[in-house]
């Protein structure tokens, strides 16, 4: 009789908390950006300067789509290729994302260079102090396109290496480097609106360096790939990250329809009140972004390895913690509204202050409710549900907040909009309900019906066994589980023998090395499938980086038990596939 | 895993029945550790044993360098999916099969 052994998501659950840190730093940059240029523009040019950066942001918002859209799409084709251990066209996609945002860089920098000299910024703005300033600071950003545009593309593939320390070093360098070369550029040597710009681009062509530093070096697993790359593999990167840059232009129409409905109900204190609600719930809102950021490489490599028990996980991670995380920040801004907004308006008795307040009791809580449809939406682009994908960021992008803002606005103020955003979530997370009962005809039980994860995605239930590996005697137990599975499965004897064995022999050694090698608690994720005649063993292990190729070949004459059940599965497997995917060895056996 | 054991003169005879994993090989090491020195000649009996992995390899291969010079190590009744497994590894060179 066997002990049970069942798969309990943990490990996601480890890689998740291990990505998130980097992805929020990599989100806090550009806040950081923002707020040092800001302070240097206000305190040594004058307010023409921070007017010209005002001006400027809409130029900067479409650069920052663009180069969304191409991060978005090419990591989530990527992490499927990975997924599927299609390392080469994973590579394929590696270059055509990266000659693509070459290609834009250059033309959107020839943009910025034509605008000076054809005088093409007196659209933005006629005061001719701001106009010199904003000349100036567009030459000075030209500078920075190729190491921004290029470098989140290289920071997006180093997530998916996990290459963490590298990412820290690049974006810590950047916010060291960003505010000496302000301090030098603009208070020093006042180089005025250029010296802003320029001190960006410096940082950032620091921090795309030290990132392309890595990809030059031998380490890297990605290489630049030009052969094989196919006609469609732009259109599909392009197609699969537009959402998310439709989505940007969404949330612009909607701050204009706010904008022309705010002064009339609530007014210039309702503008005011919610600009600041906005400056101070975003700087938190980069967590839920980076959580979304972890889901999106998650679920694209579990829909490359057809793995639904982890696709799953991830939407259940969500629920389980990411949900209650961002609630009791919420709440706990919530709480603390009243002392918050005194750090930006003094008199409790003005308009201003009382809207603010309830701007921070109400803004925060749609950061919790958001996350079922940035999931949602995440999911199904990445499993290709353009029409749902389509529907829900119109919706969410500024259908929902737009309408309810319509209806309440004039009645409750700025209040209206607070609500509208809450309810627009709310609406936005029971659409997806809704979408799933009318796809399975049925109010969803499980996390595949809410999903609507299709049947005939990955192997079905009774065709696979997934268990989580904590110590040696789950070892032996798994490795006799997989032995009952196959016969179960009317596999022969010997290709049943050979999976209990390959199993016993890298988990085993995974356990006896890996585990061993820090003073961490680690586990191994494995998954037995049976698809068609092939039987698949899946070993995922969240230990140091190990290659057991590179242990293959190694006989040692004194020692012939050395290696010896890696030397076993490698030469009575079928076909042996490892990768470094996020920071975990991920072993395919096919036996 | 059952094991049944007995020394005659200087051969020990070892029969084991069931699975020899990573569990079961300390076991195995135990029960033949005492007579081990005594013997020249092992012979394991694998009639009844169903599944070896490298922990039980590592067994036969410790009987071998404890006999070496003096005598040899057969084993009897090998399954052929177990010899498979004796024959890749590089250990079927220096043992006796019948």
């Amino acid at each position: 009789m066997t002990r049970e052994i069942r798969a309990d998501g943990n490990l996601i659950t480890r890689v998740f908390f291990r990505l998130l840190p980097i992805q929020i730093l990599l989100a806090a940059i550009n806040a950081v950006n923002n707020t040092v240029s800001s302070l240097f523009a206000t305190n040594s040019v004058g307010s023409a300067a921070m007017s010209a950066i005002g001006f400027y942001n809409p130029i900067n918002t479409l650069m920052c789509a663009v180069t969304g859209l191409f991060v978005c799409g090419s990591q989530i084709i990527c992490g499927k290729y990975m997924g599927a251990n299609q390392m080469d066209k994973t590579e394929n996609v590696f270059a055509v994302d990266i000659l693509s945002s070459l290609m834009f860089s250059i033309f959107y920098i020839a943009l910025h260079l034509l605008a000076v000299p054809f005088g093409w910024m007196g659209l933005f703005t006629k005061d001719p102090e701001v106009r010199v300033y904003l000349d100036q600071y567009v030459l000075g950003r030209a500078i920075g396109i190729i190491p921004y545009v290029l470098g989140q593309q290289l920071a997006a593939f180093l997530s998916l290496e996990n290459k963490t320390i590298r990412t820290t070093i690049a974006s810590v360098a950047f916010i060291v480097v960003n505010f000496i070369t302000n301090f030098l550029f603009v208070s020093q040597w006042k180089m005025q609106a250029f010296g802003l710009a320029l001190a960006s681009s410096v940082g950032l062509w620091v921090f795309f360096l030290i990132e392309l530093a890595y990809f030059l070096g031998r380490k890297s697993m990605m290489k630049i790939r030009f052969k094989g790359i196919k006609k469609g593999d732009f259109a599909h990167i392009f197609t699969t990250g537009l959402p998310g840059a439709l989505g940007d232009g969404y949330q612009t129409i909607r701050g204009i329809i706010l904008n022309a409905l705010i002064p009339v109900y609530a007014g210039s204190a309702g503008m005011s009140a919610l600009s600041t609600t906005n400056s101070f719930v975003g700087l938190f809102w980069t967590i839920p972004s980076a959580m979304l950021v972890v889901s999106r490489m998650l679920m694209s490599v579990s829909i490359g390895e057809e793995d639904r028990r982890s696709l799953t996980d991830v939407m259940r991670h969500m629920f389980k913690w990411s949900i209650p995380i961002m609630s009791v920040i919420a709440i706990a801004i919530a709480l603390l509204a009243e002392p918050i907004t005194n750090l930006y308006y003094h008199d409790p008795t003005e308009t201003v202050y009382k809207m603010t307040v309830w701007g921070m009791r109400l803004m925060p809580l749609v950061m919790p409710l958001a996350l079922p449809t940035m999931n949602g939406v995440c999911y199904a682009q990445s499993s290709g549900k353009h029409v749902l994908v389509n529907i829900m960021t119109a919706f969410d992008g500024f259908i929902g907040v737009c309408l309810f803002s319509l209806i309440l606005v004039p009645a409750i103020s700025i209040n209206g909009v607070y609500w509208a955003t809450i309810l627009n979530s709310i609406f936005a997370d029971l659409i997806l309900v809704i979408y799933s009962i009318i796809r399975n005809k049925r109010f969803p039980r499980t996390m595949d019906d809410y999903m609507v994860i299709p049947a005939d995605f990955g192997v079905e239930e009774g065709d696979r066994i997934d268990m989580t590996v904590r110590d040696m005697e789950d070892v032996v137990t798994i490795s006799m589980k997989v032995n009952e599975f196959c016969r179960e499965k009317g596999i022969d004897e010997k290709r049943a023998y050979h999976a209990s064995l390959f199993m016993e022999e890298m988990a085993g050694n995974v356990v006896d090395h890996g585990f061993k090698k820090d003073n961490r608690t680690h586990l191994i994720d494995i998954r037995v499938a049976k698809k068609n005649n092939d039987l698949i063993l899946r070993i995922k292990d969240d230990c140091k980086p190990f290659d057991p190729a590179s242990m293959k070949d190694l006989f040692d004459k004194d020692d012939p038990a050395k290696n010896m059940g890696i030397r076993m599965i490698y030469a009575m497997a079928e076909k042996v596939e490892y990768h470094n995917i996020l920071g975990l060895n991920v072993l395919t056996i096919r036996v | 895993m059952k094991i049944e054991k007995k020394l005659e003169g200087k051969n020990l005879y070892v029969a084991i029945e069931g699975r020899l994993d990573t569990n079961s090989a300390p076991e195995l090491e135990a029960a033949m550790n005492p007579e081990l020195d005594s013997a020249d000649n092992v012979v394991f009996d694998m009639k009844k044993l169903d599944y070896v992995t490298s922990a039980g390899l590592r067994i036969v291969l410790n009987a071998k360098k404890s006999v070496n010079g003096r005598g040899e190590v057969t084993l009897r009744n090998v399954s052929p999916v177990i010899k498979e497994v004796f024959e890749i590894t590089g250990f079927a060179a220096f043992l006796k099969f019948e």
